[in-house]
């Protein structure tokens, strides 16, 4: 495998794409063929980073899918600071499903990754985080990225 | 500026003040519409306004009237623009906007774009005011760990783009991993990669860079090599095809693409609003890279000609009286004190051992303000000095030193310009950075009538004043500081750039004659419609070393030099620079340095006739010149007489 791998599940008009690895310069969206969806969810889980030649190829790709309702499920840190920073990066009609928010543990240096979804633990301009995140050693953790500007999406 | 620009229209007639406040509402902005200036001061006693726009003829009073009423009732400062469309002959207009300190005139009828677009000119304008940004506040640190360089770069998001130095400079330092991402308000995006704390790549949206250009610019082929390798069919890279065919080493390929991304940083560094993020991944170091020791000369080039110097002088005026301190770890043998910014100014190190401030060294004779700054800022950026947080004097003596420096930079300016020098058009903030450039004078001297006690009582009440926007802010506009803005809305940039092209046609020609005088001149008007035109400082330094006596001045040579420094990299690889800086070592006397750029000159440009005319003058003064009677001195003639001649 490559730095960079998807793959694409059809099931009728709905597609799911799932991206792993580094978004850059060498990345040919083209390949990934979603002619006729109607649903479009992409899995960035396995996303590890994404460069500013990155952004801009999947920028043009994505406004291809004018018409198709795309959901981004599994968002890492670095997609959701690109869905911050650029107009587009999400469509206008798209809709982010679920996404990670950094946690650790500042005694014990545990870093951990939360998934937030939508409906349980934010929606349109509201976030309610977990009441308590825990670390493996049952140690109380804390949110480790700026909420004003991580959750900015949510507030657009 | 982030949040929605607040505006109150002040119009009575109602067709255009409920339009503007629609119009302007829909693009984000919190606009309020009242009609009667009765009501816009009951508003002002209550909220916050970032602009008036205000019709001249209005119900009880007129439009100047409501604004130098509003400064007295206003809770912040705010910006007035005039609007009118009985009032519009020339005169007039000007006199109102001397008056009001008007940011400008809209004459009735006028579109919602032109308003617009003003109000965005003027925010990006105040974005541009560096003063208190927190980024800084860390050149008042002796020591910075890692850890808060790091979440300082975290914390950032907007910047402006000669913020960029810093930002390269701390990830540089933390030997950061990952991708720099730039977003400019277009929409556009660059990148940085970084790796282990080297830049390991570059990516701009304008790639243009002329490696065949570069490398005869920097010695490394001839043109006709240039010529050979564009003739290789293969479609391989020019590069490789110079190295296959034996033209070219490949350590210089790695050298001029090293110099391809510092090309490509300086465009990075503008005076765009951008935002930024750092995202930290994995990446592999690729070479060509630059290090840390490469980045010291990059800044320095950067800070010399990217970094203009009134943009540093709003930075660092609270800080004229603060001492500067050298880190302990910096030895005289630093390869910073070797970089031309430094070098320029004589004795320097030796100044800064000695402790003193950045007011005290502004002052030394022969030091240029532009050169002191840029220097400073440079060492800065590196953390190899720190300024001390509290202004430290010696005695009154020092103080006064300080003041006048201070005096220096808001001399001669209107309230406007004092204004975002300080950085204060608006409220919150605008506190801070009063009271921390007041706190930069010191002391209130003991005798208020000394020199220095009158300069403190003046300077004290200009920036408290204009903080209030109270007693003093009018008694500046009264005139207690020389000196108007008077900002009329701005000629269509393209057109502006279209007419000073065409001044600057006329300043070749100009100069192509020797008329340096008229060159100056039309230079000047070009640069009137667009300040940062390309190539500026090239026809600057080539008018000054036009208009040098035969012998040359050290001042003026010094002033040519530092013209050149300001060049970015990216206006040098054609061929002007070569040829300017070929007049400049004429000037110094090195023929045989000249010579070598008068050939670069000729291997870009063919058809650069000037370049060709310097290049013979020196070949022909090079040339051993044969003797005759008329140009023997005495000595040689009569021993002539005398001597057998010699057979053939």
């Amino acid at each position: 495998m490559g730095k960079f791998d998807s793959m694409v599940d059809r099931k009728g008009t709905e597609i799911l794409v799932s991206l792993v690895g580094v978004i850059d310069e060498d990345v040919d969206f083209s390949q990934l063929n979603v002619a006729g969806a109607e649903k479009v969810s992409v899995d960035f889980s396995g996303v590890k980073s994404i460069n500013s030649c990155g952004i801009r190829e999947w920028m043009k790709w994505i406004a291809l899918l004018k018409t198709a309702e795309v959901t981004y499920v599994k968002c890492p840190k670095v997609i959701i600071d690109q869905i911050n920073m650029v107009d587009g990066f999400l469509p206008s009609n798209g809709k982010v499903e679920s996404f990670y928010v950094p946690y650790y543990n500042e005694t014990t240096g545990f870093e951990k990754n939360v998934l937030f979804r939508y409906g349980v633990d934010f929606k349109e301009k509201a976030v309610t985080p977990p009441a308590q995140v825990l670390d493996d050693q049952g140690q109380p953790m804390e949110m480790d990225v700026l909420e004003a500007k991580y959750f900015r999406f949510i507030n657009k | 500026m982030s949040g929605a620009i607040r505006i109150l229209i002040v119009d009575d007639d109602s067709s255009l003040g409920e339009a503007l406040k629609e119009g302007l509402s829909r693009q984000g902005h919190e606009a309020v519409w009242v009609t009667k200036p009765e009501e816009a001061l009951d508003l002002f006693h209550k909220q916050k306004f970032d602009f008036l726009l205000v019709d001249c003829l209005l119900p009880q009073m007129t439009g100047l009237e409501l604004i130098e009423k509003a400064h007295g009732h206003s809770k912040s400062q705010f910006r007035p623009i005039l609007m009118s469309g009985i009032y519009t002959d020339k005169v007039f207009v000007q006199e109102a906007i001397q008056k009001s300190q008007a940011i400008a005139f809209l004459k009735k009828p006028f579109d919602l774009a032109d308003v617009s677009n003003l109000l965005k000119r003027e925010v990006v304008q105040k974005a541009d005011s560096p003063v208190h940004k927190h980024i800084y506040q860390i050149f008042s640190k002796e020591k910075v760990s890692v850890r808060e360089k790091k979440a300082l770069i975290d914390s950032l998001e907007d910047v402006s783009g000669y913020d960029l130095p810093l930002i390269y400079s701390l990830l540089c330092e933390t030997k950061s991993t990952g991708y720099l991402n730039i977003y400019y308000p277009d929409g556009g995006i660059s990148g940085v990669t970084f790796c282990s704390g080297s830049i390991c790549s570059v990516d701009i949206e304008d790639k243009t860079t002329s490696i065949g250009h570069m490398l005869i610019q920097s010695g490394y082929i001839t043109d006709e090599d240039l010529q050979t390798g564009l003739n290789d069919k293969s479609k391989k890279r020019l590069g490789v095809r110079l190295v296959q065919g034996n033209l070219l080493s490949p350590h210089a390929v790695d050298l001029i693409m090293t110099e391809q991304m510092n090309v490509r940083l300086s465009r990075t560094i503008t005076s765009d609003r951008l935002r930024i993020n750092f995202a930290v991944t994995e990446n592999e170091l690729t070479e060509p890279s630059i290090d840390s020791n490469q980045l010291l000369r990059y800044l320095h080039d950067w800070v010399a000609s990217k970094i203009p110097v009134n943009w540093l002088k709003s930075l660092y005026l609270k800080w004229l009286g603060s001492k500067i301190i050298l880190n302990s770890s910096l030895r005289s043998d630093h390869p910073a004190f070797q970089m031309s910014l430094l070098h320029a100014l004589d004795g320097f190190e030796e100044r800064l051992r000695q402790g003193t401030s950045l007011g005290q060294i502004l002052s030394v004779p022969g030091y240029q303000e532009t050169a002191v700054f840029k220097g400073i800022h440079f060492l800065l950026l590196r953390g190899l000095i720190y300024l001390s947080s509290k202004t430290e004097f010696k005695d009154e003596a020092e103080q006064l030193i300080c003041l006048k420096a201070i005096k220096a930079q808001v001399n001669g300016k209107s309230r406007s310009d004092i204004l975002t020098l300080l950085g204060i058009w608006e409220g919150g903030d605008s506190q801070i950075n009063v009271q921390e450039t007041i706190a930069s004078l010191g002391p209130k001297p003991a005798g208020p009538q000394t020199e220095v006690g009158r300069l403190w009582t003046e300077l004290h009440g200009l920036f408290e004043g204009t903080g209030k926007s109270g007693e003093s802010a009018e008694g500046l506009q009264a005139g207690k500081l020389p000196g108007k803005r008077v900002s009329l809305p701005k000629v269509d940039p393209a057109e502006a750039l279209l007419k000073a092209n065409q001044y600057i046609e006329q300043v070749k020609k100009e100069l192509s004659f020797s008329q340096f005088d008229k060159a100056a001149a039309s230079l000047q008007m070009a640069l009137s419609l667009v300040p940062d035109l390309f190539q500026s400082h090239l026809y600057h330094a080539w008018i000054k070393l036009g208009s040098l006596g035969s012998k040359s001045e050290k001042f003026k040579i010094k002033e040519i030099e530092l013209d050149l420094m300001q060049v970015p990299p990216d206006e040098r690889y054609d061929a002007l620079y070569p040829f300017v800086l070929g007049l400049f070592l004429k000037a110094q006397g090195d023929h045989v340095g000249a010579r070598k750029s008068f050939q670069k000159a000729i291997a870009l440009d063919g058809s650069f006739l000037m370049a060709r005319r310097e290049l013979g003058t020196l070949e022909a003064a090079a040339k051993p010149q044969k003797q005759d009677i008329f140009t023997m001195d005495l000595k040689q003639v009569v021993s002539g007489f005398f001597n057998p001649k010699t057979k053939r």
